[in-house]
């Protein structure tokens, strides 16, 4: 056998070699495009959506002490009538976020929410089940006020994230309370036209990581 | 044969099957995984060039479908192809200097968009502006996005390790180059023939 004869030989390896070599780029392109775009028909073919999971990697997360009910259900107020509750809002996401304080669906009748006048204060202590108004709440020591103004304003300006009021900054590091104080006054020059008025805003905090 | 080296090959080592077959699989499975992640960063990039625009997803806020790392491509359109459904990628209006992509929800009565995350308890608050919506998302690279996202956590461990991982991969892709060059040299001695072609496989 000549020397010539073998080396026209090539053993199976070396031709998977040499084609492989040219391969490798088409290869490459065709398999990362099937996985993006099986990945794309994936996410976006449907539209159905996942409403109840929370599945973050980091998170951001809000829960209050109310147990759902209502802050105040006043009745028979008049010009004067004033009382005040606390809510303790518990941040216990791991990301530092931003919370802010808007109003949802505020309704009013014959306008007395623009004869109700109400301060929002932020610090710590009491809770929402605390008996007597507040008892043990400590104002924060910088930017303890929330809001001042009246209840018709506070709805109509502070409706979502984005022109919420600013409330504070949770680390994300530990879980963090603040204590929210709501007063509110009935004003003493409320007109008569207003009276058997009725007045309702739904308070909503809001995280949103930085 | 006279030669104790393989003769095909050209390799100064012994003729070794095995070595043959270890050599030519281990290059091509490191050429298919370092090929196959470049091409991601290639499909995350080249959509660019006809104007799409790709963006690093940086929170799970629409798991399970689109995740964090991930590069998504949304294609430019009119508003008023926009759809209650469609995964949109617009000005964040809670941080304009920020994107947000989330599914629109509803498209309300001023035109403004609902739009929602899909793990988000509930809906966002702020509502979109139609005329700050970039597009609409229609592809999804996988893992395109991690590094950005490593850099951005400062997960710099992560980063220094795939790096590291990718590196020890490219000298493995041409780790089977000796039978190429081996045949090369073969072939060309075997078109000229004769009794030198044992010399220049040595050597």
């Amino acid at each position: 056998m000549s020397k010539a004869s073998h080396a026209a030989r090539k053993s199976r390896p070396q031709r998977i070699s040499r084609f492989g070599v040219w391969l490798a780029v088409p290869a490459a392109l065709v398999v990362s495009g099937v996985v993006v775009s099986a990945a794309s028909y994936a996410s976006f073919s449907s539209s159905t959506t996942n409403p109840t999971s929370n599945w973050n990697a980091g998170s951001v997360t809000l829960a209050d002490d109310d147990s759902n009910s209502a802050l105040f259900n006043a009745s028979a107020l008049k010009p004067g009538s004033t009382d005040s509750k606390c809510i303790v809002v518990t941040s216990t996401g791991n990301l530092p976020s931003n919370v802010k304080l808007y109003g949802t669906t505020p309704a009013t009748t014959k306008a007395f929410s623009s004869y109700v006048n109400l301060t929002i204060t932020q610090g710590t202590g009491s809770s929402f089940g605390s008996s007597t108004a507040c008892n043990g709440f400590t104002p924060a020591t910088t930017n303890s006020n929330v809001y001042t103004g009246t209840l018709a304003n506070f709805g109509s300006t502070y409706t979502n994230f984005s022109n919420g009021a600013d409330t504070w900054t949770p680390t994300g590091s530990a879980t963090e309370a603040r204590t929210y104080k709501f007063t509110y006054t009935v004003d003493p020059n409320t007109p008569n036209t207003s009276q058997s008025g009725t007045a309702s805003l739904g308070f909503t905090w809001e995280a949103q990581n930085n | 044969m006279a030669s104790v080296n393989s003769p095909v090959t050209g390799d100064t080592r012994p003729y070794n099957r095995v070595r043959d077959w270890v050599a030519v699989v281990t290059a091509i499975l490191a050429r298919g995984i370092v090929g196959t992640i470049l091409g991601l960063f290639f499909w995350a990039a080249i959509p660019a060039v006809i104007g799409w625009v790709p963006t690093t997803v940086m929170t799970g806020s629409m798991m399970p479908k689109i995740v964090p790392g991930d590069v998504v491509i949304s294609m430019p359109v009119g508003k008023e192809y926009l759809r209650a459904g469609q995964v949109i990628l617009f000005q964040n209006p809670d941080k304009p200097s920020e994107d947000r992509l989330h599914r629109l929800r509803k498209i309300l009565d001023n035109g403004e968009l609902k739009t929602r995350g899909d793990a988000n308890k509930t809906a966002d608050s702020t509502p979109a502006d139609p005329d700050k919506v970039k597009g609409v998302a229609l592809l999804r690279v996988p893992w395109a996005g991690l590094p950005n996202l490593w850099i951005a956590e400062h997960k710099f461990g992560y980063l220094i390790l795939s790096a590291a991982l990718l590196a020890g991969l490219l000298p493995l892709c041409n780790i089977d180059a000796y039978l190429r060059r081996g045949a090369r040299v073969v072939r060309k001695t075997s078109r000229t023939g004769g009794a030198h072609s044992v010399e220049s496989e040595v050597r």
